[in-house]
């Protein structure tokens, strides 16, 4: 009986797996359930990094994951502070997250009433992180977010932006994530703040002008990284971004979304 | 040994070794010997366009304290257009910070925590790694401190250098410092900066409403705006700069571009002396327009004579009329009819000649174009004056071979002629080749031909000649026969 | 303490601890809250926080990094070796490498050999996640941009006793009065 059932799930796994790896999609898409209401199915897919190595591009193969349709809201994070009272305001450690950590919360279970469905923001690397692990997930890598919402500079930007309902959107807001257009139709949502990503500190523009040639090659010695693109302006601000930010920062504009591992 | 091998390998293998020669250590320390002690400190004095603040009367070294905060707001741009600015302190361009050669600037940098993204602030009076672009990078909601030494006198642009640069520019992050050198500058009566700036929007120019950056004619570098302090009108009208006449003036200007030069000329009056690039040297006097580069500065010093308003541009004009780039000097004073007299009378002009309008008529240009076949290739055999060569040259002017058929002078010019003919009585029989002109060639040459010369005939229209060709090439090789050859 | 004593005591005791809980004691910043775990180099397991109780020298590297992380493994030597002998004893250095994959116990150890790295001296290995983690609590970059290849930062971390960064070093020319000095002064 047990071999069954663990043969099954061995055969189950493959048709998933061997399914992602060809054109052909998932027979009652398997994988594509395991995913929950609220996020989406990403399949596995390439994404072609900003930054060159050397001289040329190498793009780096997706998994597919399961991803939150949109930034986790106020009160999901209210959920999992009531579950995990040492995230709360008043008793997170400073290492974990900066004084401004749910500024806009009255109290430790107090969220503005009018937010409660707006993304959460204030939060920092650690707390985004732990919300994400007791979810049975993570955040997603640069990589991954790059691939599904790293859309390049549209030509107007002001179309771009319109979809941008947070309080802290900017016209820049299309740099906040615009989506893949195969993933266009799947619901994801970006309502214009910045998002966590599991290894943020990787990006290496610092304080330079654009690309990282010649960056203070005191602090960052890397094989000269140059963008590909470098009219791709958005990129270029969400690098920028991210290589501002330390773990325990927690800003108005900043939230997070999670991602799932399949199989 | 081992350890050397390793070191040399990450010397060589890296940029990142900063190995210091022993050269490099002496000549290290003669600098360090070189800067000035510091005493005591002081908050920076600084000041909002246009003014600037007043000379420092300082004679020695101190620690600057500057306080640094960028903010990303809307404000207008022109009259019913707003952009979001990315500011140091309120506006832009940023503030005037005037210190003096040798001090130490203390500059705390912060980024005000409702800003969307990280900003950083490079002086380029500073001399050090990014004029301090990496020592001051930060997120929303948090500041850096950092020190520099203003090691030389100059008037100096800082800005912000955030990737992506230019658009961090091109949102209005920018200002002037200027670094006093250590005897001062000469007195004047009257300072102000001008710190010319490009806006890139989607709409165009007065386009209403809220307008955004628009990257794709950043990169194309066709701005919408050219303006001076960073709005359209912001030294016009009642922001004019004020002044006396007789007062002697000295403009500090910048220019932030981030792409376009500015020819900087006031209408109407000269500088008197010329800090070219915003250097601690007058290199050149008398000068009616100087150029301010991208990234740089220029001072001008002036003394303002006659009363009046002053406009002054970017000289490249359409910038000036079209994309902002104007503002005003009021002088106010006494006038000076000795220096400048103003209109002094008025009456009729007319001076009894009629200018020529040259109509738009074919004819007219066609004896143009005609002239000129008759100047490049008949002059030589039938002589400018068109006599031609008697016994060798049949005359043109005044011919009756060429009035009397029209239709063959055509067929003369398509094919060329041999064998004998009389003309005007003469007898010629010589060759004339065929030069392989078009249809409009031929019928220019001989429409002007025929009008000239002495004789009085019809043009001829290209599309007659035309149609002579064409029969011409039905009548086929039996015709050839005649062709002496193409000359060309 | 009868009874009823306790079931008071004990309640308001613990309400006075919760409600005078600091916001910001020192040990808020100590990294030895990431409780992640590690193996050294000759397979002795190790927790972060084991490393409590004596000062810190940190550096992120890799063993095949060729440029900047030799410089870093010498400034660090260069510290140790210009350390008066009276700190010498109360400060610990501790090598982490970024790339778990490649740098596995058997390279490790004959990294140690190669760059002569003193006994005292930790070499960590550890899982992904908690290199991710530990570089992002010290503001270290770093991206894997080719097989065994890394873009990365410079960085040496001094932590105090407690496991708090009282000192990071970026720039390893020159002397080291700056790390020397930190180390002074936060020894206690």
């Amino acid at each position: 009986m047990r071999i069954t059932i663990v043969a099954s799930l061995v055969v189950l796994t493959a048709i998933c797996l061997a399914a992602e790896a060809g054109p052909v999609k998932p027979v009652g898409g398997a994988c594509r359930n395991s995913c929950r209401p609220h996020e989406v199915f990403v399949p596995a897919g390439v994404y072609n990094p900003f930054f060159k190595t050397g001289s040329e591009t190498r793009p780096v193969t997706v998994e597919p994951i399961c991803l939150s349709a949109s930034p986790i809201t106020q009160e999901e994070f209210l959920k999992f502070v009531r579950a995990h009272p040492s995230w709360r305001k008043s008793r997170i450690k400073a290492l974990f997250a900066e004084d401004s950590y749910l500024e806009d919360w009255r109290d430790d279970l107090t969220p503005q009433s009018d937010e409660l469905s707006q993304p959460v923001t204030f939060v920092s690397w650690f707390a985004a992180g732990a919300y994400c692990e007791a979810r049975g997930g993570r955040l997603p890598t640069v990589a991954e977010w790059e691939r599904i919402a790293g859309g390049g500079a549209p030509a107007n930007t002001r179309d771009a932006s319109a979809g941008a309902a947070h309080r802290g959107a900017t016209p820049f807001a299309f740099a906040m994530g615009t989506s893949a257009p195969e993933l266009a139709s799947t619901g994801i949502r970006f309502p214009g703040v910045w998002e966590w990503t599991a290894n943020f500190n990787s990006a290496l523009v610092s304080g330079r002008i654009g690309t990282n040639e010649g960056a203070d090659t005191s602090q960052f010695c890397g094989d000269g990284v140059r963008a590909v693109d470098p009219s791709d302006y958005g990129a270029f601000l969400r690098y920028s971004f991210r290589s501002s930010l330390r773990a325990n920062f927690a800003l108005k504009n900043l939230g997070f979304r999670c991602a799932r591992e399949i199989s | 040994m081992k350890h050397f091998a390793w070191l040399l390998v990450a010397a060589i293998g890296c940029p990142c070794l900063h190995a210091g020669s022993p050269d490099a250590s002496a000549s290290l320390a003669t600098s360090r010997a070189a800067l000035d002690d510091i005493r005591g400190e002081e908050r920076a004095v600084v000041t909002s366009a246009p003014h600037v603040p007043p000379p420092l009367t300082r004679r020695h070294a101190t620690k600057v304290l500057l306080d640094v905060e960028v903010k990303e707001h809307t404000k207008q741009l022109a009259d019913g257009v707003s952009y979001t600015y990315w500011t140091f302190g309120d506006d832009a361009p940023g503030q005037f910070i005037r210190v003096r050669e040798g001090d130490l600037v203390q500059t705390r940098f912060s980024n005000h925590p409702d800003n969307s993204v990280a900003h950083n602030i490079d002086f380029h009076a500073a001399t050090g790694p990014g004029g301090g672009g990496e020592a001051s990078f930060v997120a929303p909601g948090h500041s850096a401190t950092f020190t520099w030494r203003a090691m030389r006198a100059g008037l100096y642009l800082y800005h912000c250098v955030a990737a992506p640069a230019g658009m961090h520019l091109a949102n209005g992050m920018y200002g002037l410092i200027l670094v006093e050198p250590k005897q001062g500058l000469p007195k004047v009566d009257k300072e102000f900066f001008i710190v010319q700036g490009e806006f890139y929007t989607n709409g165009g120019y007065g386009e209403r409403g809220d307008q955004q950056f628009d990257m794709q004619k950043a990169v194309r570098e066709q701005p919408e705006y050219v303006v001076f302090n960073g709005r359209v009108g912001a030294l016009m009208g009642e922001n004019a700069l004020r002044m006396k006449a007789g007062e002697s003036v000295r403009l500090y200007l910048g220019n932030a571009g981030p792409a376009l030069l500015s020819s900087f000329h006031i209408v109407g009056e000269i500088f008197d002396d010329v800090y070219g690039e915003g250097g601690t040297k007058v290199n050149q006097n008398n000068v009616q327009t100087t150029v301010v580069p991208v990234g740089g500065a220029a001072m001008v010093d002036l003394q303002v004579e006659v009363p009046g308003t002053y406009q002054f541009v970017d000289h490249s004009m359409f910038r000036a009329f079209n994309k902002g780039a104007m503002g005003a000097m009021e002088v106010e004073g006494a006038l000076r009819p000795e220096i400048f007299s103003g209109r002094q009378s008025e009456e009729i002009f007319n001076p009894g000649t009629r200018l020529q309008r040259v109509a738009a008529v074919t004819n007219t240009s066609s004896a143009d174009h005609g002239k000129q076949v008759y100047e490049r290739i008949c002059t030589t055999c039938h002589q400018p004056d068109g006599r031609g060569l008697p016994g060798v040259f049949p005359p043109l002017a005044k011919s009756d071979f060429l009035m009397n058929d029209p239709e063959r002078a055509v067929r003369v010019l398509l094919e060329g002629l041999q064998g004998p003919i009389t003309v005007n009585g003469q007898a010629f029989n010589g060759v004339m080749p065929d030069f392989s002109l078009t249809d409009d060639e031929i019928a220019a040459v001989l429409s002007y031909v025929r009008s000239n010369f002495g004789n009085a005939g019809p043009q001829v229209a290209p599309a007659e000649v035309r149609r002579i060709r064409a029969a011409l090439a039905k009548a086929g090789a039996a015709a050839k026969g005649r062709t002496v050859g193409s000359i060309r | 303490m009868n009874g009823t004593l306790k079931g008071i005591a004990f309640p308001l005791l613990a309400a006075v601890a919760l409600t005078t809980q600091v916001t910001s004691s020192p040990r808020e910043r100590s990294i030895y809250q990431l409780d992640s775990s590690w193996v050294e180099d000759n397979g002795h397991a190790l927790r972060l926080r084991a490393l409590e109780g004596k000062m810190q020298l940190l550096a992120l590297i890799y063993t095949t990094c060729t440029g900047s992380c030799p410089v870093t493994v010498k400034a660090m030597q260069m510290y140790s070796r210009t350390m008066p002998d009276d700190i010498k004893g109360r400060v610990r250095f501790v090598l982490v490498t970024v790339d778990p994959k490649q740098d596995t116990l058997p390279v490790l150890r004959e990294y140690r050999r190669e760059m002569n790295l003193e006994k005292r001296w930790k070499l960590l290995r550890g899982s992904p996640e908690d290199v991710r983690e530990l570089a992002a609590v010290l503001g270290f970059n770093y991206e894997q941009i080719e097989s065994g290849q890394f873009a990365h930062s410079n960085l040496v971390t001094v932590l105090d006793r407690h496991g708090e960064i009282v000192h990071q070093q970026k720039n390893f020319a020159g002397d080291n009065t700056d790390v020397t000095e930190a180390i002074r002064q936060h020894n206690n």
